[in-house]
């Protein structure tokens, strides 16, 4: 049987692949994985943005999606120095070893 | 025709915005001409000279209103509310940073870099008319933020309250860019007014993924603003953040949340408010409670007011949910007044703190007594603390009082109540402060320590103070001008 990958694919994708993300944070335990999962789940969403444009035939979707790369390369910038400077003081990225702070 | 492209753009209108930029780069510029180790000052200097002029061009600007950028950000009342108080907030803290950074051991031009990057997202979350300037406000404040909170590089409190605001921040926008997807999806804009053209053209027949957007949008907002459920980050990010930081954050990026969260969704989601309501009415009782029962133990008065900061957060929901200019100028009045009684409390609680070497500190024990060593500055805690509990004659008492007539005159009358018994909860733990002030003195001798007041802190606690007092008795034109702010948007 012969099926095309229509609008439909891409956002059941990209839903999964959201859905992935957010498990990944919230079970991972280690930062640079839980820094990854967050990045899946901002390409879910650019994703879901650059499907749409093509299907509605609308370009402000993929221009979009160029302000949320570039959003997310700073982020990462500032992200990872933050984790750098942890590393360096506690020597290990397991984010359980952050308990200095309490309720 | 490309002259007519710029003449379409309105350039003038942003003024202020431009300014804030420039005066960052003309601040890195004077930060690499100085010499080492004196540059920092003269940076400070820079940066509040500029932005002495962002504030007069503001005001001098304030009737150049209307859309700029094809309709990105638009410039009316509102915009012109918010810009004046981000910039006085920022214009306070910058005034106040010099002897603390000093004393942090972090003496480095980036920090007034850094705080007038995210003055300038919180500014075009305050202009905002299309999710794309949302989304890139929300990310210019927070990306710089994150980098502010773990600013004390050595300390792992500031390491640790920056990491867990990171990354929730970070998730919070990959929510936020998905619901905004979910939306561009239906709506093929992000426009605001698009979008409430379009929703009000569907009528009964909303589709699940117009909701499914707006909701993960309100969890971002919710996240940005430190509503309860989605609050975990900021009394993390807020105890380990420097204290000047602190008193930044819950002050005026929560004004600039609430701005972007109030024209998205009274505009663009206007349509779908009445089921809103439901999920913000349990928003706004959960954060008002959850805010109050936490600071209820805390020891340490940094941590107590960044839960106190939560509760307040909740108040302004209550002024929301009413979808009505009255709740909406409530918010914005009791906004102003927050920023001047929360960042008076901020730096007392610096002054008092003895060292700032320490990982933890800003302890209640810290207060025994302050009123026989320094009753200047005792009854100056006294009157924000009154203010924080909404005690007549103070700021806070008209600010509470308008937020819970707007909520009645809407028909909340559950929430109003709700909204007052927590009130009188809070008084609790602001009272508390006031009792280790006042009464024990007798062991507070050996606690004896040289507090740490500068000149800054004195003149911009004293502002606060008369501020504080002076709405609390006359707080008239204060809402005049918060009513007159609101009226383009209902």
């Amino acid at each position: 049987m012969e099926t095309t990958v229509g609008l439909n694919h891409y956002l059941i994708l990209a839903a999964l692949l959201f859905c992935i993300g957010i498990a990944g944070v919230l079970t991972r335990r280690n930062l640079l994985i839980i820094f990854m999962s967050v990045e899946l789940m901002l390409n879910s969403a650019n994703l879901t943005l650059i499907a749409f444009s093509h299907y509605l035939v609308n370009a402000v979707g993929m221009v979009f999606v160029f302000f949320t790369m570039t959003v997310a390369a700073a982020e990462v910038g500032v992200g990872l120095a933050i984790v750098v400077t942890i590393f360096r003081n506690i020597e290990s990225l397991d984010i359980r070893k952050l308990n200095v702070l309490k309720h | 025709m490309f002259d007519s492209l710029i003449a379409d753009m309105h350039v003038s209108r942003l003024i202020p915005e431009i300014f804030v930029i420039g005066l960052a780069l003309v601040a890195i510029l004077v930060d690499v001409v100085l010499p080492r180790g004196r540059s920092t000052r003269g940076v400070q200097i820079t940066v509040l000279i500029g932005l002495f002029a962002v504030i007069a061009a503001t005001v001098l600007g304030k009737e150049n209103t209307g859309e700029a950028f094809g309709g990105m950000v638009v410039v009316d009342g509102f915009t012109f509310f918010f810009r004046l108080l981000l910039a006085i907030i920022t214009f306070l803290v910058v005034l106040v940073s010099e002897h603390y950074i000093e004393r942090l051991n972090i003496r480095i031009a980036e920090y007034y870099l850094l705080l007038l990057f995210s003055l300038f997202g919180m500014l075009l979350m305050a202009m905002a008319q299309d999710l794309l300037i949302v989304f890139l406000g929300i990310e210019t404040m927070s990306v710089s933020l994150y980098a502010l909170v773990g600013l004390s590089r050595q300390k792992h409190t500031s390491n640790e309250g920056a990491i867990k605001y990171f990354l929730l921040g970070a998730f919070t926008t990959a929510i936020f860019v998905y619901g905004i997807a979910l939306m561009f999806g239906v709506v093929g804009s992000t426009n605001i007014n698009d979008i409430v053209t379009f929703l009000s053209g569907l009528g009964d027949s909303m589709p699940l993924l117009a909701w499914a957007g707006a909701g993960l949008i309100l969890i971002g907002f919710g996240f940005k603003a430190a509503l309860v459920p989605f609050h975990w980050w900021s009394p993390d990010a807020y105890e380990g953040a420097p204290t000047t930081i602190t008193a930044f954050m819950s002050t005026a990026p929560k004004a600039a949340a609430f701005a972007a969260f109030l024209r998205v969704f009274y505009i663009a989601f206007g349509e779908m408010w009445g089921e809103w309501t439901v999920v913000l009415w349990w928003i706004a009782v959960l954060t008002m409670t959850f805010g109050n029962l936490l600071a209820l133990r805390q020891d340490s008065v940094k941590r107590m007011l960044a839960f106190s900061s939560i509760t307040h957060a909740g108040y302004l929901v209550i002024a929301l949910l009413t979808f009505d200019r009255i709740g909406a100028a409530a918010m914005l009045f009791y906004l102003v007044v927050y920023a001047l009684m929360n960042l008076g409390a901020f730096l007392i609680a610096i002054a008092v703190n003895r060292d700032e070497s320490e990982e933890k500190g800003y302890w209640f024990d810290d207060y025994k007594g302050l009123v026989f060593r320094k009753p200047a500055l005792a009854l100056a805690m006294l009157v924000f603390m009154l203010a924080l509990a909404g005690i007549p004659p103070t700021a806070g008492f008209f600010g509470k009082y308008y937020i819970f007539a707007s909520a009645v005159n809407a028909g909340f009358v559950g929430l109003a109540v709700i909204g007052v018994l927590n009130s009188a909860v809070s008084v609790y733990y602001y009272l508390r402060l006031v009792v280790y002030m006042f009464l024990r003195d007798r062991e507070a001798r050996e606690r004896e320590g040289p507090l740490w007041i500068t000149d800054e802190i004195t003149n911009v606690v004293f502002l606060c103070l008369v501020l504080v007092l002076l709405v609390g008795l006359f707080p008239d034109a204060l809402l005049t001008f918060a009513t007159n702010s609101v009226k383009m948007l209902l």
